[in-house]
């Protein structure tokens, strides 16, 4: 197995008495974005935790860069591999500087403090995001949609190789979709880091990624390129519902019949 | 207010208040006359100041700095503002066995264990309860931490109602907190510093708790590792409080709120200006207590609230910082 990549083996995943994903076998490599797509309830957020190695596996390994995830330190995964939660859970106050600046937790060592460096990268990350001006502002007055581009801040903070996002356009208008996903699928070309999303939009799916993971309502799944994947037929049979593709445009676009 | 400046003006607020409660009581002593005794010179000032205050102004402090410390750490385990050291029944605990040991005429050392045990007893009670099959959530350790304190609830109102009427005044000013018998002990200050450094050592993990636990183990925390210490940290520190003084309400609750609301949430900063401001409020509130309508002595837990409330709504209100 090659070192520098994110892997399942014999992947198998249950909620209660329900199998989501059963002898999943997947390798995630620098340079590739990947999708994840399913209906509600179908594992998706189960699936990239599962991945994470947040939560435990009840078949089977996830392997980071050859190694069991869940043996390894979590610094030292964090290092690695970053992930985006679905939601933000803001209790106490802080300013979106301060929470940008989280990101960096796994690169200091305990009794030290943030540098001016990695206040720099929580800056820069800020910036590509658009949120520079609000710096110093309480994260409890963020827009939804601010909020969200914050956490994807704090993930490009933590720099790590492998960046795992639960629905990145959560919250986001149709503008700063389209700009996070340009960004997130720039870092996997010109950065080299591979990316998994689990996204809703097939369509931005389908311009944005090039590899897709489709798990579907009876426990099977599909993997690979997404021109295999993204078809007609498969993605009626993902949504349950029949779908029509639009001829004439520049990006593929779909629509439920 | 400026950040760095925190930490010097509340040692400095702390100082003051040490002063002041020095100098205050049934005998009022003027500068020279503190001065005096302080070193030794006179005789009467020397006996009131180094066996009868500053024991008891250190014990404040303690206690005070011990509750404030716990309110930070509860406050993070549980991500509700609203918890305080003794939301998971410590308290209910030690007073329960506090107030047996009075109902039996123990006291000294006994009665003091009788406290711990009931305080320590109770965390490992809660700890078990909660942590059932191994899912621990902060929902559910709160649940049980709230029942079982009402299930102390009980047993207190039984102690009281089966005690004479000459045990009754003590048990009661124990309940509200009451420093009159507190001294200050090794082993409390121990448990401060211990409390201090652990706390600083966890503060960035601590920040990221605070964020979600989710989001604290993706950064690369490791979550319940942290919990389980910070269960046992701050179950002790608010243990070692009320085996002190009682207890003492809203010191742990507001002090870390107000310490937020000065600008401070970072807990690298937050974990020491809670212990000074802390210390200092309670030392505070205990100084009125023995002075306002001295000689009669009224229980500090009255004082801690009527300083307390108004601080807290004012700087609540000045809206300058959200909490």
């Amino acid at each position: 197995m090659s070192l520098d990549c994110l892997a399942t083996r014999r992947l198998s995943l249950r909620i209660g008495t329900r199998q989501l994903v059963r002898n999943l076998d997947l390798e995630i490599r620098p340079g590739q974005c990947w999708c994840i797509l399913g209906r509600n309830g179908s594992g998706k957020t189960t699936l990239l935790h599962s991945l994470a190695g947040l939560r435990p596996v009840e078949g089977g390994e996830v392997l980071l860069n050859g190694a069991d995830i869940h043996g390894l330190p979590r610094r030292q995964v964090a290092r690695q591999l970053g992930l985006l939660s679905q939601d933000h859970e803001d209790v106490f106050p802080a300013t979106v500087l301060e929470t940008a600046l989280r990101g960096r937790h796994p690169h200091l060592s305990p009794w030290t403090w943030e540098s001016a460096t990695d206040t720099a990268h929580a800056r820069a990350a800020l910036a590509q995001v658009g949120l520079t001006e609000l710096a110093t502002r309480e994260v409890g007055t963020l827009s939804g949609g601010e909020r969200r581009r914050l956490g994807i801040a704090t993930l490009l903070t933590q720099d790590p190789r492998f960046l795992l996002l639960d629905e990145p356009t959560n919250h986001l208008d149709l503008h700063h979709q389209i700009e996070v996903l340009q960004l997130l699928a720039g870092l996997a070309r010109t950065q080299d880091k591979a990316l998994v999303m689990v996204l809703h939009d097939v369509n931005l799916a389908a311009r944005f990624c090039d590899h897709a993971l489709l798990l579907f309502e009876d426990g099977r799944h599909g993997v690979g390129p997404c021109a295999e994947w993204l078809t007609t037929e498969q993605l009626g049979r993902l949504y349950g519902h029949p779908m029509q593709w639009i001829e004439g445009s520049a990006h593929p676009v779909w629509v439920p019949a | 207010m400026m950040k760095k400046a925190i930490l010097p003006l509340l040692s400095l607020l702390a100082l003051a208040v040490l002063l002041h409660g020095l100098a205050t009581g049934s005998l009022d002593l003027d500068g020279p006359t503190l001065r005096a005794g302080l070193m030794g010179r006179d005789a009467l000032a020397a006996q009131v100041l180094w066996e009868l205050r500053l024991p008891r102004l250190l014990a404040a402090f303690l206690t005070g700095g011990l509750l404030a410390l716990a309110g930070v750490l509860m406050q993070v385990l549980l991500r509700n503002p609203l918890a305080d050291p003794y939301v998971l029944g410590i308290s209910g605990g030690a007073a329960s066995g506090a107030l047996a040991a009075m109902l039996l005429g123990l006291g000294g050392i006994w009665f003091q264990g009788a406290a711990f045990g009931g305080a320590f007893g109770t965390m490992l009670l809660v700890f078990a309860l909660a942590h059932g099959r191994g899912s621990w959530t902060p929902a559910r350790l709160l649940l049980t931490g709230v029942v079982v304190a009402a299930g102390w609830g009980a047993v207190i109102g039984l102690l009281l109602s089966l005690s004479p009427d000459g045990t009754l005044r003590g048990m009661l000013y124990w309940l509200m907190g009451d420093l009159s018998q507190a001294r200050p002990t090794a082993w409390s200050g121990a448990i401060l510093l211990l409390g201090l450094l652990a706390g600083l050592a966890l503060a960035r993990p601590l920040n990221l708790l605070a964020g979600g636990e989710l989001q604290a183990a993706a950064l690369g925390v490791e979550v319940k590792r942290l919990r389980y210490g910070i269960y046992l940290l701050a179950s002790l520190l608010a243990a070692s409080a009320v085996t002190l003084a009682g207890s003492v309400g809203f010191i742990g609750l507001v002090t870390p709120h107000l310490v937020r609301l000065m600008g401070a949430r970072d807990h690298r900063l937050l974990i020491p200006a809670s212990l000074l401001l802390g210390g200092t409020l309670l030392t505070l509130a205990d100084t009125l207590s023995r002075s306002l309508f001295a000689p009669q002595q009224l229980p500090v837990g009255v004082l801690t609230a009527l300083i307390g409330v108004p601080l807290f709504l004012y700087l609540l209100q000045r809206g300058s910082a959200r909490p």
